[in-house]
This record gives structure tokens, sequence and C-alpha cells, in this order.
């Protein structure tokens, strides 16, 4: 069920209802009704794979009991290396084995040996990235002693398929989420009123901003060849735009709706487009995924290299960012994207500042002050071009998006087909409703919690506006065929 | 007020908001430009009491620019001839105007695309709401055969309708924008009931064989089809329908651009042949594909102004033969 | 070596790579109380607290670490 849908909203109103005003105030129930509601959400999505889910969970349950029971280090360690196996070796398994297949027939033809290798219909289980990922920080922050077993299987079993979360994140550790399943929670209006915002804030990112872009950098990655320089660049501008309302709309939307249930998730995003350099905007983006593979890649890894000092940061950063970059789909692209991100960081490991926080200077009208504006602008630059990779389905048809970029035709207006321009032309406007709302709030926790604002009737304008937005501008409503002439 | 009286009050709040968006959409529907306009200006002509032709013409884009119906009346004189063919309109969509047609008609000329005949008939679903939208009523008589194709858009609820209307606002506003500034949006002259021709500006030679290329290095879309035998009886069936009303019903077979070549090819040659021994002896059939040359094309589909006059000559002399 | 040295010692270590002259450790001071220390600087801070009093730690103690504390203890040990 997709968040965005008639039949999910049915689905949270009977949840809400159920878990507000029948077991109220009963934690124990009410987590079995999360437990029902995570796997009713999951199995009619894909009812097939659903058990592999509850196996796996059950699983890591077990697992994690053996793990504080074992007195000796040795007996936690083999109990851990399991479980990582485990995960780590499902995920290889559906995500990665066609992607594993080709390459080496590929590999292997570039050689001159023919293969036999065909690949298998391997269906891929929703969300199996993200509950793996929730699982094995189970496993491995156990066995680092950093947190205590929960005994409590039906805690346990809601936090990996937390419906909000499971189908595109956030990632949230065991020590933020089960200490909340476990307690009691009632009905907390001020955190519901708040979630409400954020869904609708969600849905208009998602919605109005990143489904009509979608709409002109579909068109234009299509027919690239088609299209003058300019439009292809103005492509890729827009495409990093589509990507952050998308990801993190979504983002948005999951975190509102635990909010209405009483839970406090992990934030995702914290405006990377305002970031300064790209260990800023790493640090910005996708948050739960960046610091989930720092604590358990990075840093084992820089632990290991400590003592080769900046050539073992390096090494560090660029493995964590091409596992970073695959992570997100089984394809040489992913592999380049990470690749590219960590060699980014090279420049800030070697002079030092990659660590140190950044800050957006302000004038006195509160737009920022030039130096930072240049450096917001340049990371931004190199942000669009990791996405052109990252976009592309193959590095060839990267590097010819490039070559068409860097034509004499780049000095000509952009425009796609007929309508599309104007679809364009809308979505750059709703990009600057996005922006503007985020750079004013850009200290709170979402673009639009406006509550301290001051006048309740502009504040009820605003969200009033933002609604009809979504109901009309919303792209599932792009149901117009188009003039052939 | 408590929590939960807040919470309710304001969940009925947004449910009335959002009831009052969706029944509103019909009349934002009609007040802003879509594509469909078209629909309405047919529509009110027929509701008009005014509006006495005795020659209707249907079809589609090919008709619209294939069929002008001012040479069309200087050659029956006594006759007064209407286009009422839209873009994309399909034989099921014609077939909803003709319970409407006004008394005075005489002669309906159903024009109709070769790969239409390989088809099932049907329309598509923005088509079909743009209907409802501007107030069609599904009349009982037709209801008798076009119901298997119409039947779920026929008995569609209004608010699943002016939901899925709920476009209207935006491709309204991308209308008015892109007439402001695209030099590329069609005239005004696609509202003329007499002969709506599309195209603003000469045929540019480089697009022109560009496209004629694209088409010619595809495989003929024909290649794996046959007669599709619903469309057929369908025909039949409205042919009858005419019978009976004392109205003659012709079905004309719109041009192809001999640039293209697989419409002068076997394949083409055959099914054409095969829709002939169907329909010939039983229905008013006139064949037009291949009477046009490749300049009296404005593109690769749509016959130019010189086309038209050489077609619309053709379907004179064919209503006067009987 | 005493607890109090070892503090102190830490203490002029974390202000020298964070570049941060207020820093006051405590035993339950963990990297969400002082500025700049996270993950990144982590491993800054870990390298020269073993070269400061010449030991080494193991993968698994450096990563276990909840809070200063724990750390002091780890350096106590050596």
């Amino acid at each position: 069920m997709i968040f965005n849908t008639f039949p999910f909203l049915l689905f949270i109103i009977a949840i809400f209802c159920l878990y507000y005003f029948v077991l109220n105030e009963n934690t124990k129930r009410q987590n079995i009704l999360l437990l029902i509601a995570n796997y009713f959400f999951y199995g009619w999505a894909n009812w097939r794979i659903l058990p592999l889910l509850i196996i796996t969970t059950i699983l890591y349950y077990f697992l994690g009991l053996k793990i504080e029971k074992s007195k000796e280090d040795k007996k936690k360690n083999i109990y851990t290396t399991i479980g990582v196996l485990f995960g780590v070796g499902s995920l290889a398994y559906f995500k990665y084995s066609n992607f594993f297949i080709t390459s080496f027939a590929q590999l292997f033809k570039s050689i001159g040996l023919q293969t036999n290798l065909h690949t298998f219909d391997i269906i891929l289980p929703l969300g199996i990235s993200f509950y793996t990922f929730r699982l094995l920080s189970y496993v491995i922050d156990l066995n680092r002693g950093k947190y205590e077993v929960t005994t409590d299987f039906v805690a346990f079993a809601t936090y990996v398929a937390f419906f909000p979360c499971i189908l595109s994140g956030p990632i949230d550790r065991p020590n933020t989420l089960i200490p909340q399943l476990t307690s009691k929670r009632i009905f907390n209006y001020d955190l519901a009123i708040d979630g409400f915002r954020q869904i609708l804030w969600g849905l208009f990112k998602k919605m109005v901003v990143a489904d009509n872009i979608a709409v002109v950098t579909n068109e234009i990655w299509e027919n690239y060849s088609l299209f003058s320089g300019s439009t292809l660049l103005l492509g890729a501008i827009l495409y990093v735009f589509q990507m952050y309302a998308d990801f993190s709309g979504y983002s948005d939307m999951a975190i509102g709706i635990a909010k209405i249930l009483g839970f406090k998730v992990t934030v995702n995003f914290k405006y990377p487009l305002f970031a300064q350099n790209i260990a800023d905007y790493w640090r910005r983006w996708h948050i739960s995924l960046t610091s989930w593979l720092t604590d358990y890649v990075f840093m084992p890894l820089n632990v290991r290299w400590r003592d080769w000092g900046n050539i073992g940061i390096i090494f560090a950063i660029v493995t964590n960012f091409v596992l970073c970059g695959l992570w997100h789909g089984a394809n040489w692209t992913f592999a380049l994207f990470g690749l590219y991100h960590g060699l980014l960081f090279i420049p800030l490991i070697l002079s030092g500042t990659f660590a140190k926080k950044t800050k957006i200077h302000l004038t006195k009208s509160g737009m920022p002050k030039i130096k930072d504006f240049g450096k917001m602008v340049v990371t931004f630059i190199l942000v669009t071009f990791g996405l052109i990779i990252f976009r592309a389905k193959s590095i060839n048809q990267f590097i010819d998006y490039i070559k068409h970029i860097c034509s004499s035709s780049i000095l000509r207006i952009p425009k796609v087909i007929g309508y599309n321009n104007v679809t364009m032309i809308f979505s750059i406007v709703f990009i600057i409703m996005m922006i503007t709302l985020e750079w004013l709030n850009k200290d709170k926790e979402y673009g639009l919690n406006i509550s301290s604002m001051k006048y309740r009737f502009a504040r009820y304008s605003i969200y009033l506006f933002l609604f009809i937005l979504v109901y009309y501008f919303g792209a599932d409503a792009s149901s117009f065929i188009y003039f052939k002439f | 007020m408590n929590h939960v009286n807040k919470i309710m009050m304001g969940g009925s709040v947004i449910l009335g908001l959002l009831l009052l968006l969706n029944l509103s959409t019909p009349y934002l529907y009609r007040s802003l430009p879509n594509d469909y306009e078209r629909t309405e200006i047919i529509l009110d002509s027929l509701s008009d009491n005014n509006f006495k032709p005795t020659i209707a013409i249907f079809g589609n884009s090919k008709a619209m620019t294939g069929i002008n119906c001012k040479i069309l009346n200087n050659e029956m004189i006594s006759d007064k001839a209407y286009n009422l063919s839209g873009v994309g309109q399909p034989l099921l969509e014609s077939a909803l105007y003709y319970p409407y047609l006004p008394a005075s008609v005489n002669y309906v000329i159903q024009c109709l695309n070769i790969p239409m005949f390989a088809k099932k008939p049907a329309i598509s679903s923005e088509a079909a709401l743009s209907f409802y939208m501007y107030g069609y009523r599904y009349n009982e008589n037709l209801n008798k055969f076009l119901s298997p194709y119409l039947d779920n858009y026929a008995n569609k609820s209004p608010l699943i309708n002016n939901f899925q209307g709920r476009a209207c606002l935006k491709v309204g506003l991308s209308t008015i924008i892109r007439k402001l500034t695209d030099d590329d949006a069609p005239g005004d002259e696609v509202s003329s009931l007499i002969y709506p021709y599309l195209y603003p500006s000469n045929r540019s030679e480089l697009k022109y064989e560009r496209d004629i290329n694209q088409l010619n290095s595809d495989v003929n879309p024909l290649q794996n089809s046959e007669l599709n035998k619903e469309c057929i009886s369908l025909i039949f069936k409205l042919n009858n329908y005419f019978k009976h009303k004392g109205i003659k019903y012709f079905i004309v077979l719109m041009p192809e651009n001999p640039d293209i070549k697989h419409t002068h090819d076997k394949i083409t040659k055959n099914f054409i042949q095969s829709i002939e021994n169907s329909l010939s002896d039983k229905v008013h059939l006139i064949n037009c594909t291949s009477i046009l040359p490749n300049k009296d094309f404005y593109d690769a589909q749509h016959p130019n102004r010189n086309g038209a006059e050489k077609l619309s000559k053709m379907i004179v002399s064919h209503i006067k033969s009987i | 070596m005493d607890r109090e040295k070892i503090i102190a010692k830490v203490q002029e270590i974390f202000k020298d790579i964070l570049d941060e002259e207020e820093i006051e450790l405590k035993d339950n001071t963990t990297a969400n109380d002082v500025d700049n220390w996270d993950s990144l600087t982590h491993i800054l801070l870990v390298v020269a607290i073993e070269k400061a009093f010449k030991i080494k730690f193991t993968s698994k103690e450096i990563l276990s670490w909840k809070n200063v504390g724990e750390m002091i203890d780890s350096i106590q040990a050596k």
C-alpha cells in the first residue's frame, strides 16, 4: 500500500481508532495490533514474501537471546557472525545475484570466454534492504554491549516490520524505537497534530513537487538525444530537486504517521540542499542510512586502518560510499555513484575540514552570505553530477548524456515537448515554494513546522493552499492526453 | 474543547473540504480550456434547436483536416454539411453523438482509419470523462449495442468521475499558458464546425522527412493483425440503426500518405481487401486510401487544404451517385 | 597513572583535535555533549590518545565505549 492511496487511508483510520479508542493505554495489546497491522500492510504489497520476513525476525530474536546469554566472547561472536552472514547473504542473494551473474558473464565475454550463465527469476522482497539493516544493527550492537536484549517478541517484531518505515525508511536503531514500544503511550495531541502537518508537507513534496518534475525528467531522459544541451542540463538540475522532494516527502509522511501513533522516529533529512560541502551534505541526506553505514562500515574500517592516517580514512570513506551506492540498486552506475562521492571527500579529509560542522552565516535580511551561498552552489553542482550517474541506466548512457550536454546547443533555451513545457514551469514554481518554506524554517524539524507563526489565519491559509495544491496538482492527476501535432 | 472533539471537528472540516472540491469539479472543468473543448462545441450545437445540418461528418483529426464542408456546401447547394469530427474521435465516440442528431440529417459520413479495424471498439477514459463533464446523457436506444463497451463509463459514480477530473485545473492552466507562449500551439480554427483545419503554419520539410523516416523504419503496425469482428459487427448494427431512421450512412476509409512505405505493401493491401469483403455489399463504403499524393499531406497523417479539397469532392460524387 | 591525570590529559587532546577551547570531560560525557565530536573525529581522538599514552586498543574496545568514563577505564586498564 502506498501512503497516498485510498486503501491506505482506510487502513490508517481503522488502526487509529482501534489503537486509541479500543485499546487505549494497554501497551501490550496496542503492540499486538501494530504487529498485525505491520504484517497486513506488508502482506498487502506481496503476501508471498511475508513468511520470509516473519521467519527472519524469529531467527534474529533467538540469535539476540543467545548472544546475551553467552558468557564467552567467542560464542557471542559466533552468533553475531551467523546473524551478519545471514543478513548480508540474503541481501546478496535477492538483490545482487543477477547483477553478479550478468557482470561475470560480461567479464568472461570480454576476454573471449562464452558462458551459459543465465539469470534467475528472483522476486526482490520489498523492504528487504530496510528491515535487514534494522536486524543487523540489533545483533551487532548487542555484541558490542551497547544495548540490552529484547525479550518481548511482539515489541521486537514490531520494531523490525514497523509499517510506516518498512518500505522506504527511515532506518531506526533498536535503542530508539524499542524503548518506545515497551513503554506506555497515551494520545499526545500536540504530537499527533504535528504528525498531520508533517504528512501534509510530505504529500505536497511527493505529489506536487516530485511527481510533476518526474513527468519532465522522464521525458528528457527517455529521449535525451533529441533535446538541446541546455535542456539536458536543466533536466539534471530538476532531477536533484525531484529526488529530494520524493524521498524526503516520503520520509516526512512516514515520520508523520508514526507521530500520530505516538512514536518519534529518527529524522532522515535536514535540508541537504543547503549543505556547504560534501561531508555536510551527507550529514543531511538520508541520515538514517548514512549513520547506519558510519556505525557499521565506516567506523570499523576506520578503526582498523587508523594507523595509516589520512590514507586510512580515505580508504574507509571510499569503501563506505561505494557500499552506500550499491545499497540503492544492483548496477555499476550505483557503484560509480558511490565511488564518485567517496572521492569527493578526499580534499576535505586532506585539509582537515571534513569533520568540522558547518554553519550558515546570514545577512541582516536573512539570506545567506555570499561565501556560504557560493559553497552551497558548488556543493549543489557536485551533487547534480553525481545524480546523473545515479539516474543513468548504464555507464554508457551516463557518458552519452554528459556528451550531449557539452555540445553547442547548450546556449539554447531549454524546451521539451508540448504540454510538458508548462509542467516544467509549474515544477519550477513548486520548487521555489518548497525551498522558500524550507529556508525560512531551516532550524525546524521540517519545512512546514510553522506552529510558531504568529497569525492563525496565515497558518491555516498555508495549510489550505497546500491541501488544494495536493488535490488538484497531485500528479496522479496527470491524465490528460497530449495533443500530437 | 477536548482533544477528541477537536479531532472530530478537524476531520469533518477536511471531509467537507474534499467534498466541496469534488462537487465543484464539473464547473471548474467547463470553465477552463482542455483537450476536449470540441466535444462541448459539438454537444452544444446538437442541443441547439437552430442547428439543422443535413450532412454530418464524423471521424478523428484526419477528418478534421481532410473534409472541408465549405466545398461540400458549394457542390450540394440544397444541403448543409457540418464537420463534427474531433481529435482522437474513434467510432465509439462518434456513435455517442448519433442519437442526438437533429431530424434534419439525411446523410452521416463516418470517417475511419485502417488501423481502427484491427482493434476492439473503445473510447479513452479521458474522452469518456469529458462527456460526463459536459452533461452527456447515455441514450437508451444505443445502450443495447454499445453497452458492452461503455458499461463502466455509463455507470460510474459522479464522485469518482469528479475525482478523476481534478486534472482539469492543471490542464486548463497549462493550455492557457501554452497559448500565450508556444508557437506550436493549435490555433482557434479547431472550434470550427465547417473546416477545423488544425495547423497554423506551413509544413516543415525537415520535420516531415524526419517523421516519415521514423515511420518507415518501423515495422508495419498491421503485421500480425486481423480484422476485428466486433468492430465490423458494430458497423453493421449502426448501419441498421440509420436504415430504420431513413438516414444514409457512409463509411469512408481515409487517405494514407504514400510516402509511408507500408501503406501500400502486401499486408496493408490484404487488410483493406478484407475490410472491403466484409463491408462493401452491406454498407456504403468509400475507399479513399490511395487517392492523395504525398504533397497533399501536411504531415505523415493529415491531409492539407489541397488534399481536403480532393477528398471532399470525392465524397460529394459518391453521395450524388446514390 | 591515576584517573584524574588521565582525564586531564585526555581533555587536552580533545581541545586540540576538536579545535574547541571550552571542553570539560566527566565520566558520563558522551559525543552528544561535545561540539564537533562525532564518529568522524572520534578516530582522530583515538589515534591521538593511543600515541599520547603509548597504548593500543582493540577494535572491539573502541567500538564498545558508551561514554568518556568507559574510555578512561580502558586507558587505565592498559
